[in-house]
């Protein structure tokens, strides 16, 4: 298996997860705006 | 003086909003930048070939994951002494953040342990205390939780992150006092750095990238709080 | 200051005779958790050597932290805590005594039933020495640190399990240095460096827990 997969997933994990935050965060957010 | 008038949940509030913009857009470019720095100019490396681009994540994380939570018990302890509840609200915005980096500083070095060390997991002193840094964050969170009444939460769990602060110490040091698994710090105050200095520079920027997205995520979530408690 | 310690350890030891089958409770967890691993992973004796000391620390842990759930639901019950935390003798000073007591309760009996468990896992008589010191050591500062958690979920709903989460992290040095302790007497090193560790986390522990016990519990009960 292609070592640079791992680096890959590592990435595109942390990156999702940190995408992931904010979303959730802004929805929190956008549900006390209204 | 000043620093009093920002206690007050109302104050702090329009401050806050201020500091998160710019530290989100901070922490965007200098990602940008960091990933530039990481990915493409940074050389490979001499035994790991590609895979050592990791680092440009994990130890940022790791770095975060630590940082985070001595910052957290350091405003539940001010929240404690001066008995100021935005103090303790700041611990709480934090909590779920370092948890996060916790998890990413997990879940990446665990993916590099793979290809470089041949397994997923060790239980070696560095990972087994990183990993009760974990435990240690949903704790914070699920005592904060299972409270209602918020004064009485936000003080019982001060007193759970002040007591797990000790952990901290024992991950950094954790490489010098036992014979780990985990490779020695690289980085240091004190003395120059082993590695090369674009692989440095990366880390360093990819910290402070992190580092600025976590005030901004804590500050909007800090907002979203006082909002909840008006 | 001393009378009133030994006062609060007496009668909590007067109120758990009383009701024995609490006491008793915890120990027979205890036997029968080490007694259950070898019937599930099967009766190798290598396996058992190697997993023995683990298991007995691991079982140790359980249930010291099962018995944290008496040390102080029951005063809290009935005002008794209350009064003790308004009475004229220091909390910190209450809390020792009664995390003493607790120890004396909980984690004594399992010291001091050690060597059987042991001997189920065919353990070599000299390592029963390192097992017993490495468990007086370490429960009382199972017994200190639990006491924390048990002061901030008192009365919560789900307390049990939440307590477990908060506390068992926590615990984990001391498990590790336990366990280690052994481990390295049965490989024939020294367990000097896990033992005097073990002992640093007793003083530390004794020295820092009582100030945070206090604190949790005035949080709790105000």
């Amino acid at each position: 298996m292609n070592n640079e997969v791992y680096v890959w997933a590592s990435y595109a994990v942390t990156f999702a997860l940190l995408a992931l935050e904010v979303i959730l965060l802004r929805r929190r957010w956008r549900r006390l705006s209204r | 003086m000043k620093w009093f008038w920002y206690a007050s949940p109302q104050t702090f509030y329009p401050l806050a909003g201020r500091i998160a913009l710019w530290c989100g857009i901070a922490a965007v470019v200098l990602t940008a930048v960091g990933l530039y720095i990481g990915l493409v100019v940074a050389p490979t490396d001499a035994q790991q070939g590609e895979v050592y681009r990791v680092i440009f994540i994990h130890v940022p994380a790791a770095w975060m994951s630590m940082f985070i939570y001595v910052v957290m018990a350091g405003w539940a302890a001010i929240g404690l002494a001066f008995n100021t509840r935005l103090s303790a609200m700041m611990a709480a915005a934090l909590a779920p953040t370092g948890a996060l980096f916790t998890f990413i500083a997990l879940w990446t070095g665990s993916l590099w342990g793979r290809p470089t060390w041949g397994t997923y997991w060790v239980w070696d002193a560095r990972l087994t205390s990183e990993l009760i840094l974990l435990f240690l964050y949903f704790g914070f969170i699920a005592l904060r939780a299972a409270i209602d009444e918020p004064r009485r939460a936000d003080k019982a769990a001060a007193v759970l992150a002040i007591v797990g602060v000790v952990n901290v110490p024992i991950i950094y040091y954790s490489v010098q006092w036992w014979n780990t698994l985990h490779q020695g710090a690289s980085v240091s105050f004190t003395r120059a750095p082993t590695m090369a200095a674009t692989m440095v520079a990366g880390m360093l920027v990819m910290a402070l990238a992190f580092w600025l997205y976590s005030i901004a995520v804590s500050l909007v979530r800090v907002r979203c709080m006082i909002r909840e408690s008006t | 200051m001393l009378a009133a310690a030994r006062a609060i350890v007496c009668r909590d030891l007067l109120v758990a005779m009383r009701r024995r089958s609490d006491v008793a409770l915890a120990l027979l967890f205890f036997v029968i958790v080490v007694s259950l691993f070898p019937l599930g992973v099967g009766a190798d004796p290598a396996l058992l050597h190697a997993i023995g000391p683990g298991v007995i620390w691991v079982a140790a842990l359980l249930s010291s932290m099962l018995a944290l759930g008496r040390l102080f639901e029951a005063d809290h019950a009935d005002g008794t805590l209350e009064q003790l935390a308004l009475g004229v003798a220091p909390l910190g000073v209450v809390v020792v005594a009664k995390a003493a007591a607790h120890w004396l309760l909980s984690g004594l009996p399992l010291v001091l039933i050690a060597p059987l468990l042991a001997l189920q896992y065919d353990l070599p008589p000299m390592l029963y020495g390192v097992l017993v010191l490495s468990l007086l050591l370490g429960t009382p500062v199972l017994s200190l640190v639990g006491a924390i958690g048990a002061a901030l979920t008192l009365g919560l709903r789900g307390a049990g399990v939440l307590l477990a989460l908060l506390v068992l992290p926590l615990f984990v040095p001391v498990l590790v240095l336990g366990a280690g302790a052994v481990e390295m007497a049965a490989a024939g090193l020294g367990a000097e460096a896990q033992l005097l560790l073990l002992a640093a986390l007793l003083v530390a522990a004794a020295a820092l827990a009582p100030w945070a016990i206090a604190a949790a519990l005035r949080i709790s009960l105000e």
